[in-house]
């Protein structure tokens, strides 16, 4: 019973000192047999529960041998687990190499620990903040004939408004939730939508997944439709934008973007997505071939709106973000319900500074056999100082229709001229006046119902005048 | 009459020069040294190239160079410590980066720095253990690092 009991003590006593060595890391086996007795009288508490704790006989010379030989295995263990953790910690000095004549060296005091960096421990991430976010535009435009062109209309139109709000949210420290809401209104009817809404999880800082109704990457412009600030005129260029189908708002799917190489001066960037696209599309040539085909005497001319489905496509772009220059190339393809495969390709360029703006962007699209858009365009501007900048753009369009009906070439083609002044009331209000010259009904044409025995008596060229202010906050 | 009108194109020229070397000098001066950048003192590094300091205020990099993770705070839009700094480290004006911000908000993309007085910011860097913001060099940085900002 009693050597029991003192093999009992013993395991005590050994599990103790191994439990202890963590915390007295450095230090050095002192007296053998004081140190094991200064260590039994501390494990004594911890095994209060045995019977060792209570007063024992004095042993006898059998028991003593057994304990002695105990205490031998003990001590070999003990050293077995120093000379490991020895290793663990690397290059220290070993007791064991110093001269044995030597005093075991005692360690100074270790200096205060330095701070520990956030990633040993517990990385303390950012978590965006909500934010609420909002823009406004609102436009006034007119047009000098009966041709309506993008915020233009014969009687003047007014109620170009355009206002929303854009909230984002952070989820958890690397995924953050976004919704665009926004209310607009134009010729006498008002919608309200719910533009974007996506989630995005930014795995490190070369990609972030995105999922849900997301904008579009394509250009320089789909991902700011309705941000009056971003833009030098009021309404974007209608030769990518305006119905031709190149550009389109927004995808609903999943996607992926992110860096795709840094350099020094240089960092080329990258968009890629799945899913589905909505074609807004303007093209009377079309709905006048039809209509030719149907014996019809009136056409009615709208735009429309097409799903595509089984989408994918995505945007590479190279910048140098401390001279403003940027530019990239874009393209994306799906499956149109009625048509077959669709795909819009696209290019860009942008050198923004403080003081001078310069933008150009190519497009195509085009419907395998049916039909096919190209726009280009080229806008500049000039701040002359904190508020006054005049600015321009030249833009182009034209279309190619596969019908054996014969369609005006008005009706197929696009040209706008345009001139501006912009007053900044600072970066994040401005108005904006500005004057075009279209030739061509590819895009400014009359809306609603339209004898088609007038299609050659329309005016092919039309002026517009626009008034506008936007902001954002 | 010849070398007087010399002598007059010759001083237009040299004060237009002069003027364009002072307003250089002041632009120069604006950024270099009319700001310092401070860091939470369990941040180890010791130093920042211009770059890197551009990426992590533009939020194109969430982490520093030894692996720590950033977060940045700016000081408000109209702060002359603030258009020093967008000219020295991100070569524009503060203008011009408001209106990259807007494009990375209205994109959904990402939210800039929070905006804080200078006091907060200091405030914010010393309670966060990634902080990371500029300030006055006069500022009372005491419990912070100050790192360098190399080219």
């Amino acid at each position: 019973m009693h050597a029991k009991t003192r093999f009992l003590v013993a395991i005590s006593l050994g599990t103790a000192f191994l439990l202890g060595i963590p915390g007295a890391i450095g230090q050095e086996v002192k007296k053998e047999t004081g140190a094991n007795t200064e260590i039994a009288n501390a494990a004594a508490p911890a095994s209060s529960n045995a019977p060792a704790a209570a007063p024992a006989a004095p042993p006898s010379p059998e028991e003593f041998n057994e304990l002695k030989e105990q205490m031998k295995q003990l001590r070999a263990l003990v050293q077995d687990q120093q000379a490991q953790l020895a290793k663990l910690r690397g290059p220290a000095p070993s007791s064991e190499a110093a001269p044995a004549t030597a005093p075991t060296p005692v360690p100074a005091p270790a200096p205060p620990a330095p701070p520990q960096v956030a990633q040993d421990t517990v990385e303390e991430q950012p978590i965006r903040p909500f934010k609420i976010g909002g823009f406004a535009n609102w436009a006034y435009g007119k047009t000098n004939n009966i041709n309506e062109y993008d915020l233009g209309t014969p009687q003047g139109r007014y109620d170009n408004i355009d206002m929303g709000l854009i909230l984002t949210l952070g989820v958890l420290p690397s995924v953050n939730a976004t919704a665009q809401v926004s209310f607009q209104s134009a010729d006498d009817h008002t919608e309200t939508d719910v533009d974007f809404a996506f989630v995005d999880w930014r795995i490190n800082d070369k990609i972030t997944i995105r999922g849900g109704q997301v904008k579009n990457p394509f250009g320089l412009y789909s991902e700011y439709l309705g941000i009056g600030t971003v833009y030098p005129f009021n309404d974007v260029p209608q030769s990518i934008y305006g119905g031709t189908t190149i550009g389109k708002e927004f995808y609903r799917g999943v996607g992926a973007s992110g860096t795709a190489f840094t350099t020094r001066k240089w960092e080329g960037t990258y968009d890629l997505f799945f899913g589905g696209l909505l074609n807004d599309e303007l093209n009377p040539a079309e709905l006048i071939s039809e209509a030719v085909q149907n014996g019809q005497s009136i056409v009615t001319i709208d735009g429309l709106s097409e799903p595509i489905r089984q989408a994918f496509g995505g945007r590479f772009t190279i910048a140098r973000p401390d001279s403003g220059l940027r530019f990239g190339i874009n393209g994306n393809s799906g499956m149109s319900p009625d048509k077959g495969r669709q795909a819009a390709v696209g290019a860009f360029a942008s050198y923004d500074t403080a003081k001078y703006l310069l933008r150009a962007e190519f497009g195509h699209a085009f419907e395998a056999g049916f039909v096919h858009f190209s726009g280009a365009y080229v806008e500049a501007g000039y701040k002359i100082d904190r508020h006054w900048q005049p600015v321009f753009r030249y833009e182009w369009a034209r279309q190619g229709l596969v019908t054996p009906v014969v369609i005006p070439d008005s009706f197929k083609s696009h040209r706008d001229i345009a001139g501006g002044l912009n007053y900044w009331v600072n970066p994040k209000a401005v108005i904006k006046f500005s004057y075009h010259h279209v030739d061509g009904n590819m895009l400014s044409v009359p809306r609603g119902d339209l004898d088609l025995a007038s299609l050659f008596a329309l005016p092919k060229t039309t002026d517009m005048a626009t008034f506008g202010l936007a902001f954002v906050f | 009459m010849k070398p007087i009108q010399t002598i007059t194109r010759l001083s237009m020229v040299c004060a237009v020069v002069l003027t364009l070397a002072l307003q250089a000098g002041q632009v120069f001066a604006q950024g270099r040294g009319a700001y310092k950048v401070v860091v939470n003192s369990s941040i180890s590094i010791g130093s920042i190239s211009r770059d890197e300091l551009s990426r992590v205020f533009l939020k194109k990099a969430s982490k520093l160079h030894d692996g720590h993770s950033a977060m940045p705070v700016d000081l408000p839009a109209s702060s002359g410590i603030r258009d020093a700094f967008s000219r020295d480290v991100h070569g524009k004006p503060t203008a011009a980066v408001e209106a990259y911000w807007q494009q990375q908000v209205f994109s959904g993309r990402e939210v800039p720095p929070a905006e804080k007085s200078e006091a907060a910011a200091l405030d914010f860097v010393r309670s966060n253990s990634n902080g990371i913001a500029y300030v006055s060099p006069a500022a009372d940085t005491e419990g912070l690092k100050v790192i360098n900002v190399t080219d």
